[in-house]
């Protein structure tokens, strides 16, 4: 589901693209960097069962 | 001069580097669309570390997108501004999709281990993927070395039909990826290690 969500804000992100909201097309690309960012850093420390 | 000529950026490299843009949304559709061939004709459901290149290729063709869509809604002085930002959102998407497509070369990197999936031209997917995300990052560094050159001066009178074609595919196969992992997760939080099923088929 959090990967789905993912999808959708990147859907968001060349939404607000496409309407020329280069302020908030910025904005959503930064939550999306840190999302898919948390996303992986999840995945690396479970696969590991590390924590960083 | 013709209609169809009037909103193409006129100039030999300023039309290249319109079509640079072009090309980078392309090839990222192109990788997605043959991993959406690899997942549904060949039934290899994709790992968490595949969906996460997925999102990082889209993240990187976001960037040209803006450049696309904006370019010609943006007055002169603001250009160049908005050029840095349309591939600086490029360059920091592809460093963080290699990181997660190096993770996942490395994992399959010990002598003896076939790799995840089947391999494409001698190679796996996301060996790949690594491989154009370094290509989308020294792209976006070529431009921004010669951007005085290759940013127009003139905006576009409209979005050309060529991108239309290809945002409206673009943005078709966001939507896809979305309906697909929300089938592929169904209501669990995470994508298992090893998919095996759709959670909501």
């Amino acid at each position: 589901m959090f990967a789905a969500f993912i999808f959708f804000m990147l859907m968001a992100t060349l939404a607000s693209a496409a309407a020329a909201k280069r302020h908030i097309s910025l904005t959503l690309f930064v939550v999306c960097w840190v999302l898919i960012a948390i996303l992986f850093n999840h995945h690396v420390t479970e696969a590991l069962d590390i924590s960083l | 001069m013709t209609d169809s000529q009037a909103h193409v950026p006129r100039g030999g490299w300023h039309l290249a580097s319109y079509l640079a843009a072009h090309l980078m949304i392309l090839v990222v559709s192109a990788v997605l669309t043959g991993a959406f061939i690899y997942q549904f004709a060949l039934g290899e459901k994709p790992c968490p570390l595949c969906l996460l290149q997925r999102m990082c290729m889209i993240l990187a063709a976001i960037g040209p997108a803006v450049l696309i869509i904006s370019g010609q809604k943006e007055p002169a002085a603001d250009r160049t501004s908005l050029y840095a930002t349309a591939y600086g959102m490029t360059i920091t998407a592809s460093v963080l999709g290699m990181a997660v497509s190096a993770r996942q070369v490395l994992l399959h990197i010990a002598p003896g281990d076939s790799g995840f999936g089947d391999p494409v031209f001698g190679m796996h997917l996301y060996t790949w993927a690594l491989i154009v995300f370094l290509a989308l990052c020294l792209s976006s560094g070529i431009h921004l070395l010669f951007a005085k050159a290759l940013i127009p001066a003139k905006p576009q009178a409209k979005l050309h039909w060529l991108s239309h074609v290809t945002l409206w595919y673009f943005a078709a196969l966001i939507f896809l990826n979305c309906v697909t992992s929300f089938a592929l997760t169904g209501f669990h939080w995470f994508v298992p290690d090893n998919p095996t099923d759709y959670q909501l088929l």
